[in-house]
């Protein structure tokens, strides 16, 4: 019986030690949802009209700081402000039947007394144009800060973990 | 007249019945075995052996969309990856990552020419290249821990395809296939 006590004992243990070390900080759970939001906002199924979807790109740039700056290379080659991103968005919508986004391997650190933060994150987003589907993904590092009890995103890099050659 | 008092009747018990089947006959100890086992593919499949489903074609014709295999997290804890090897790439994460083969290791030059690979001024024959392209690129040397990595699909344009250098530590194991 005593052994039994212990084993339930150390299980216990390492369950609350694991749930402990997983469970996120409250502030990076805030990023965490509005990044789900964001994502949510871009995403388009079949029945989704044009009013709708310029309401929904119009919402994007609550998501954005007002100088934020976007570099979201290799897909789109100059940097761009929250109002040319939702732009490109709302272009891309209306194109498309269906957008799909997945967010992969979110790390967030938040730092200054959780008043700004960096994340990492993997994009898989898949676009269906004309009955053909194609998927890119692209990790980003983003910037974020808190401005009256929200996060909004101030800065985004393209994370590249393989560096293309130059063409000859 | 003797006689005894009629117990009764209760259908016999099977051994093996579904409660048995379930828990065996120590749930206890079933229950340990159980709690092990989930621990040790946790662990395994976590650390060493992760998962991989291919998606996406710049590996074909060796690996397809769709296909599944196994990547070993520690062949290259205690080695360097070699050229041929197929490697499982870090992203921000290793939930999503690149699948490529190495062609280049560090302090190699390498480049295309006409599709064909050049490494230290010498082509390089790739039997596992089967659609071919017309790449060029600038001869480029790698630095001390920098692996030049590339799909098999040479058929789509280098400018579409994720080729190029990366650092040894993105490099997060070996495809087992």
């Amino acid at each position: 019986l005593n052994n039994r006590l212990l084993l339930y004992a150390l299980l216990g243990a390492i369950a609350l030690g694991v749930f402990l070390y997983l469970r996120p900080m409250p502030a990076a759970r805030q990023i965490e949802k509005r990044l789900d939001a964001l994502a949510q906002v871009i995403e388009k199924n079949a029945e989704a009209g044009q009013l709708s979807l310029l309401a929904g790109t119009q919402r994007i740039t609550a998501f954005f700081a007002e100088n934020a700056r976007m570099n979201l290379e290799p897909l789109y080659r100059t940097p761009i402000n929250r109002r040319e991103l939702a732009s490109l968005i709302f272009q891309a919508q209306s194109q498309a039947e269906e957008i799909n986004i997945s967010l992969y391997d979110r790390q967030v650190t938040v730092a200054n007394g959780a008043q700004t933060a960096t994340q990492k994150v993997t994009v898989s987003g898949r676009i269906t144009i004309n009955g053909q589907t194609e998927t890119q993904v692209h990790s980003f590092l983003l910037d974020w800060i808190k401005v009256d009890r929200e996060w909004y995103i101030q800065r985004v890099e393209p994370l590249q973990s393989i560096r293309a050659p130059q063409a000859g | 007249m003797t006689g005894h008092p009629s117990a009764p009747e209760t259908p016999p018990k099977s051994p093996f019945g579904l409660r048995t089947l379930f828990w065996g006959r120590r749930p206890g100890r079933t229950l340990r075995r159980a709690l092990i086992v989930a621990l040790v593919s946790v662990l395994l499949f976590s650390y060493v052996l992760q998962p991989v489903l291919v998606q996406g074609d710049s590996m074909l014709p060796t690996y397809r969309n769709g296909q599944f295999g196994f990547a070993n997290l520690l062949a290259y804890r205690w080695a360097d990856p070699a050229p041929g090897e197929v490697v499982v790439i870090e992203m921000s994460g290793r939930k999503m990552m690149y699948l490529k083969r190495v062609l280049a290791v560090p302090g190699d030059e390498i480049y295309f020419t006409n599709g064909t690979l050049v490494v230290n001024n010498r082509p390089v024959p790739e039997p596992y290249v089967v659609l071919e392209g017309t790449w060029n690129t600038v001869p480029e040397q790698l630095g001390p821990t920098e692996f030049f990595v590339a799909g098999d699909n040479r058929a789509m344009p280098v400018q579409h395809h994720i080729t190029g250098a990366t650092d040894r530590r993105q490099i997060a194991g070996r495809l087992l296939f």
